[in-house]
């Protein structure tokens, strides 16, 4: 019976070779491995998917990315995948480049709050320059990262009182049209990206508030200019606008309410090459329209909102009421500049009142088309369109596309946004820089309340004086400095306020938390009883809570004890309660003032 | 286990007799391997290189079915043709040894297209797997021939024996080339895109392509497609079968 032996060694060979073939050349890389570890990391292809490449659609198309950037894009028949790419089965969905938001103003959790959005490109227009470099450097940067991309205004022109400088940020201000090069010179010289004028006079909503001129505007649109950076204006109405167009601004970054866009006045700003940021999310707010909860999609997105997007959503403007009769001419606007041939850009304006970093942007392109685009045209609006306006093509990859070369930033929804663009909410996954990105947020405090004896018990912040400690600008890059002393049941704070930072601040700081600034449930507390007494003139108490690195604050003054309801605290969000400060707020230079009481109950 | 014990057992016989069979009719056997690897050679390896991997998973499945096809079908036409079949069921000789031998046939040539293309895709294609994935592979497809053995025995029962060869190459080419064996099925326009998932050759190749980790697979659905598949043809062939009796021919 030898050939039964003849098979069975057969046999024997076919499996030796089988284990003798190569496997992968290199160990896998010890980090957390994806499951399908034979491919290169970050080199993945999306099949058969409806791709829109920021400006055209594919209705079944394949997107190849490699290494932060598509390398390939285009029909199946003619789009190979390369060797060892992972793929995602795209069948039924859309992908579409990462969104650019053309109005926000970045501060905390924004930048990763509007990637769990598909939001990877924020084009703000207005805040401090502090962490320019950084945010420089990651955006010109193709590693993985967990947050949108940032490009900014930096400090906005506006004059002393006007707006912008209501935010406790110290604004420098041009002193006049011959301050104009020197002051949009010392802004390059920061690191911002464009030129933001504020021609703001209140008319709009009914006040009055003092703002540039138009010489000063003229000014500082020349010197701009003269450096080839944009120049853009905050307006609100159409005489406002008016005075914007004629110095020469090359957008405006809202849309005006007094009254809507003639089909005249559209023509000209077309001739002109004006775009129009129309920031139709935080126009509706302030008229009184509703926000994102209106859509259709909201309730499965969420349980995705951090604490300080659902406080921003949450937040309503004043006195809206009066106002909702203007929102109808806002939107007849939109299709008026867009027979003109004025580009649209989308923008959100987040965090002001009823919007939110992320699902305001979405709202924005949804308003867009509400008001009469085309979805693809209110597409382009959040991508192709401020990437061909704004300087945002660093050289690593481009912006607002999918196409070869560009950058990795992608968006797969389930459904076609190019039928009905509120599928955008139907997020399936975003890559930034070809990297996936974690859609839930952040660990959000537990939900349940706190067990009610405590938190109806009265607590004594004062019962442990170790549980506090000293809190200055220093430790943000200023120049003033604190420290605390415990007493027996007091806590007295010794310390210099000195101008520097643009916000000083220098006091003691207690942890509700076990650890600092630990967000914890105290949904029972209600009132806070505060006795200090100093030399100070004016205290500051501030609370920090869900995450926003932006406290609500109340003045007092020493020597007597105050109490603060904080239900009257808008912006104080109890359920993820973080920190109490006491800080001294004037005036400049040494100060000392004890803590006699301090109590929550 | 002895040679005495050997000779005595008759299924063991049989499928010795099918080697033999294998072994001396080199004009069928080395065409029948050599096909398939000449074909991924051609369009794995020289066309489209940057596929080597994905076309070493629907060119195997390609190679495997061809295997299970020919050497059931035409060989069960050809001795229907010459009534062994009918002297074997007149025999005391089992007849289910007899299908298992060519089953054992048809799993080694198998095994045999499987292992000479992998080595052909990691010699000149640059494919690269863990010894589990190439092991996988091998065994998926060797064991993704027996649906198409079936098919080819019940297509053996059923259609003339001259006959046999052309009209396997007519099912055998077009099924190969509509399951996306040839050219990836996401290539295809949407119709023959829809008309490849529903089509048993498209499963075993998207089972190949998800253990060699190059997409990812339904097994349900695909488990499933191929189990009524060979249902279908088992029953086929058990009506064939019993057709053999009177109207043979």
């Amino acid at each position: 019976m030898k050939n039964l032996w003849i098979v069975l060694g057969v046999v024997a060979a076919l499996m030796a070779v089988l284990l003798l073939l190569p496997g992968p050349d290199s160990a896998p890389p010890t980090d957390s491995a994806p499951p399908s570890d034979e491919s290169p990391p970050g080199r993945f292809a999306v099949t058969n998917v409806r791709l829109f490449d920021g400006d055209r659609v594919l209705d079944n198309a394949v997107v190849v990315i490699d290494e932060g950037r598509v390398v390939a894009a285009g029909r199946t028949t003619t789009t190979p995948i390369p060797d060892g790419a992972a793929v995602i089965d795209g069948r039924g969905r859309t992908a579409l480049p990462g969104l650019i938001d053309s109005h926000v103003h970045s501060f905390g959790s924004a930048q990763a709050d509007a990637l769990r959005f598909g939001v990877t490109t924020l084009l703000d227009m207005f805040r401090p320059p502090d962490d320019f470099e950084a945010q420089h450097e990651a955006r010109s940067s193709l590693a993985p990262t967990d947050r949108a991309d940032l490009f900014s205004a930096g400090y906005l022109a506006t004059v002393e009182g006007g707006h912008g400088t209501q935010y406790g940020i110290d604004v420098p201000l041009p002193a006049g049209p011959d301050d104009a090069r020197a002051w949009v010179d010392a802004r390059l010289e920061e690191g911002s990206d464009w030129i933001k004028i504020v021609i703001e006079g209140g008319r709009a909503w009914n006040g009055e508030m003092p703002t540039l001129d138009a010489e000063t505007v003229a000014a500082l649109v020349e010197a701009a200019h003269a450096r080839n950076v944009l120049a853009v204006a905050h307006v609100a109405t159409r005489a406002e606008a008016d005075l914007a167009v004629e110095a020469g601004v090359d957008g405006l970054v809202h849309l005006f309410i007094d009254e809507p866009v003639d089909p005249a006045t559209a023509t000209d700003w077309a001739e002109r090459g004006l775009f129009v940021i129309p920031t139709l999310p935080v126009l509706a707010g302030a008229l009184g329209q509703q926000g994102p909860s209106r859509l259709d999609g909201f309730e499965a997105v969420e349980t995705r909102l951090s604490s300080e997007q659902r406080r921003s959503l949450g937040a309503v403007f004043p006195n809206v009421a009066q106002r909702q009769a203007r929102w109808s001419g806002v939107a007849a606007s939109i299709p008026t500049l867009h027979a003109a041939g004025v580009p649209l850009l989308a923008g959100s304006d987040a965090p002001n009142p009823g919007t939110a970093h992320g699902i305001s942007l979405i709202d924005a392109v949804i308003r867009l088309h509400q008001a009469g685009l085309a979805p693809i045209d209110a597409l382009r609006a959040a991508t192709s369109v401020p990437a061909g306006i704004f300087p945002i093509d660093d050289g690593v990859g481009r912006r607002g596309c999918l196409r070869p070369g560009c950058r990795a930033d992608v968006l797969l929804v389930d459904g076609n946004p190019l039928a009905d663009p509120a599928a955008l909410l139907a997020i399936e996954r975003v890559w930034k820089n070809g990297a996936p990105v974690a859609l839930a947020a952040a660990a959000r405090p537990p939900a349940d309340p706190a067990p009610a004896a405590e938190s109806a018990a009265s607590v004594d912040l004062l019962a442990s004086p170790t549980g506090w400690m000293p809190s200055a600008d220093d430790f943000m890059g200023g120049s003033s400095e604190a420290a605390v002393a415990p007493m027996d049941t007091a806590l007295r704070v010794t310390g210099t306020l000195r101008p520097g930072f643009a916000f000083p601040y220098a006091g003691a700081m207690w942890n509700a938390g076990t650890t600092m600034m630990e967000p914890v449930d105290r949904r029972g507390w209600s009132m806070l009883t505060l006795d200090v007494r100093g030399e100070a003139e004016l205290l500051r108490v501030m609370f920090f809570s869900g995450g926003n690195p932006q406290p609500v604050w109340r003045d007092f003054e020493p020597g007597a004890p105050i109490e603060i309801d904080l239900s009257t605290l808008a912006g104080l969000d109890l359920a993820a309660f973080q920190a109490v400060g006491v800080f001294a707020a004037q005036p400049d230079g040494a100060f000392e003032f004890v803590i006699e009481e301090a109590r929550i109950e | 286990m002895n040679s005495a014990t050997l000779t005595r057992n008759p299924a063991l016989q049989l499928i010795q007799a099918q080697w033999l069979n294998l072994v001396r009719t080199p004009d069928y056997t080395l065409p029948t391997l050599l096909f398939p690897l000449m074909f991924y050679g051609f369009f794995g390896l020289l066309m489209i290189r940057s596929q080597a991997l994905w076309l070493l998973c629907t060119f195997a499945t390609f190679g495997v079915m061809g295997a299970a096809l020919f050497s059931f079908g035409v060989s069960i036409a050809t001795e229907r043709a010459q009534g062994w079949l009918m002297l074997l069921r007149a025999s005391p000789a089992p007849v289910a040894a007899v299908i298992a031998g060519k089953a054992f046939g048809a799993l080694l040539f198998s095994l045999v297209t499987v292992v000479a293309m992998s080595a052909m895709a990691a010699a000149f294609g640059g494919v690269r797997l863990e010894t589990s994935q190439w092991l996988g592979l091998a065994g998926v497809l060797v064991a993704g021939a027996l649906p198409f053995c079936l098919m080819g025995l019940a297509l053996g029962l059923w259609i003339k024996p001259n006959a046999a060869p052309a009209v396997l190459n007519m099912i055998y080419l077009p099924l190969g080339f509509l399951s996306g064996l040839w050219i990836p099925a996401m290539q295809f326009p949407p119709l023959l895109q829809a008309v490849a998932a529903w089509l048993p050759p498209y499963h075993l190749a998207a089972l190949a392509l998800d253990v060699t980790g190059a997409k990812s697979a339904d097994w349900g659905l695909s488990l499933l497609n191929l189990g009524i598949f060979t249902l279908v043809f088992a029953a086929l062939t058990a009506i064939g079968w019993k057709r053999l009796d009177g109207t043979a021919g």
